[in-house]
């Protein structure tokens, strides 16, 4: 938890300098790169004045995050079901499992092509 | 845009709604599988809500079998409801007993006290109430007219261990003299340390107060045995009289009648070293597999016996087996 926090503060700390950082071209890149993969969901992009790429980062972090969150709680609650199931029943179908991880895995690569947009797109731009 | 976020989102409820529905429905359709292998044609009378005590749960439902005239009609097959001392009702019998009945034995089921805030019992108390159900029971088939000589008592889970005490403790002074233990899944032994471990489910352990240490080991010997051990008890070994009176496997000597076991190898509610326990007892005492004792494995099956089907047939069918053997 600790080191989560950490992280999750570094990485503001991060943002913010970059943020604050404006006039060199080179840097500015450098600044909508971070934007969009820290603070994602395009924000890099339309600071930038790229539209398209932010709509599509903006639509790549939603469905990502909300695929990788629903899985997650979904894969938790289907292990703890399926330990709770084969203790009392039996063995029962890990499918529930299998599913969740499934699109846990999804929501992940979904996130990982949005954060790769997200630092090549203002390259192009 | 904004459509592709509603589809996800409703996509992430649907997701959490209905994660695990598919391991759930199967255990619906695992535990009707293996009820329905104790279904059987019977026409039988039963008669419920019968009284055996002043406690409001000494209740019972007797279920006589089509011919009361016959020799099997004779012999009683008890059953003991589980539910971990705090649930379960005596409705939860009818399945086997309908089949004991179905094959002319005079079957009935019990309910018992329960674990709650008006109510404490123990290990013991419910053992006398058992012996209290025998007695009314003996007494009720007399008024209809049906002569029990004998009787084998049998149940499920924490209705299991009741059978092994009453099996154990009382087969001679009972009412109707018991011939044979039916026993399900039933824990044998209270050892807190044995409960303490990875083969229980961390749930049951957490509700248990199970943890390890000698405090929670203290909690768990007083909630079965109405004593108040403490911690200190534990630590000196002074509890362990006190766990072993209210076990089960301490009961079983050189004259211990006969036992039928069942256990689920994946079972994670009673530990199944408690099978162990059970089967090193026996043998301690002399006593031969095959001959004095059975274990029937179920090794696809939890706590509830609900994944082997075959196995239940194979169980069902040594029940039957055992009474031709020890009824007289």
């Amino acid at each position: 938890m600790k080191k989560l926090a950490l992280i999750m503060m570094l990485m503001l700390s991060v943002t913010a300098a970059v943020c604050a950082a404006d006039g060199d071209p080179v840097r500015d890149v450098g600044k909508f790169q971070l934007q969009n993969t820290f603070i994602g969901f395009g924000v890099g992009s339309r600071h930038q004045g790229d539209t398209r790429t932010a709509n599509l980062l903006l639509g790549l972090d939603i469905t990502g995050t909300t695929l990788a969150v629903s899985g997650g709680v979904a894969l938790g609650a289907s292990i703890f079901v399926y330990n709770g199931m084969r203790a009392m029943v039996g063995e029962v179908t890990n499918a529930d499992i299998w599913i969740s991880a499934g699109v846990l895995g999804a929501g992940v690569v979904t996130l990982i092509v949005s954060k790769i947009l997200g630092i090549s797109m203002p390259l192009k731009y | 845009m904004r459509r592709n976020t509603i589809i996800c989102l409703i996509l992430a409820v649907v997701l959490v709604m209905f994660s695990s529905c598919l391991a759930m429905n199967e255990a619906k359709v695992r535990l009707a599988e293996s009820t329905a292998v104790f279904d059987t044609e019977y026409d039988g009378e039963v008669i419920r809500d019968l009284r055996y005590g002043d406690a409001p749960r000494n209740v019972y439902d007797l279920y006589l079998p089509e011919d009361t005239a016959a020799a099997g009609a004779s012999h009683l097959i008890l059953f003991i409801h589980g539910g971990s001392w705090t649930s379960g009702d005596k409705e939860d019998g009818e399945p086997y007993c309908r089949n004991f009945a179905a094959h002319g034995y005079v079957a009935a089921s019990i309910c018992y006290t329960l674990k709650a805030e008006d109510a404490d019992p123990t290990i013991l108390s419910i053992n006398g109430e058992v012996k209290e159900a025998v007695s009314a029971i003996k007494d009720k088939c007399a008024e209809l007219g049906i002569g029990l000589t004998d009787m084998a008592v049998s149940g499920f889970s924490a209705g299991a261990c009741q059978a092994m005490m009453y099996g154990f403790t009382g087969a001679t002074t009972s009412a109707l003299p018991v011939k044979f233990i039916i026993q399900m899944s039933g824990p044998t032994t209270f050892d807190p340390y044995l409960w303490s471990t990875d083969e229980v489910h961390w749930l049951v352990r957490k509700e248990a107060g199970l943890d390890g240490t000698p405090e929670g080991a203290a909690k768990w010997i007083s909630l079965f045995s109405g004593e108040n051990v403490t911690a200190e008890m534990v630590k000196s070994g002074e509890a362990e009289s006190i766990w072993k009176n209210i076990s089960p496997f301490y009961h079983i000597t050189a004259q211990s009648i006969p036992v039928l076991s069942a256990y689920g190898s994946l079972d994670g509610v009673v530990p199944p070293t408690s099978r162990i326990v059970l089967e090193n007892a026996l043998e301690a005492s002399g006593k031969v597999r095959g001959q004095d004792f059975d274990t029937v494995i179920l090794k696809h099956s939890g706590h509830a016996l609900a994944c082997d089907v075959d196995e239940l047939r194979i169980l069902l069918a040594k029940i039957y087996d055992y009474c031709d053997r020890y009824f007289n």
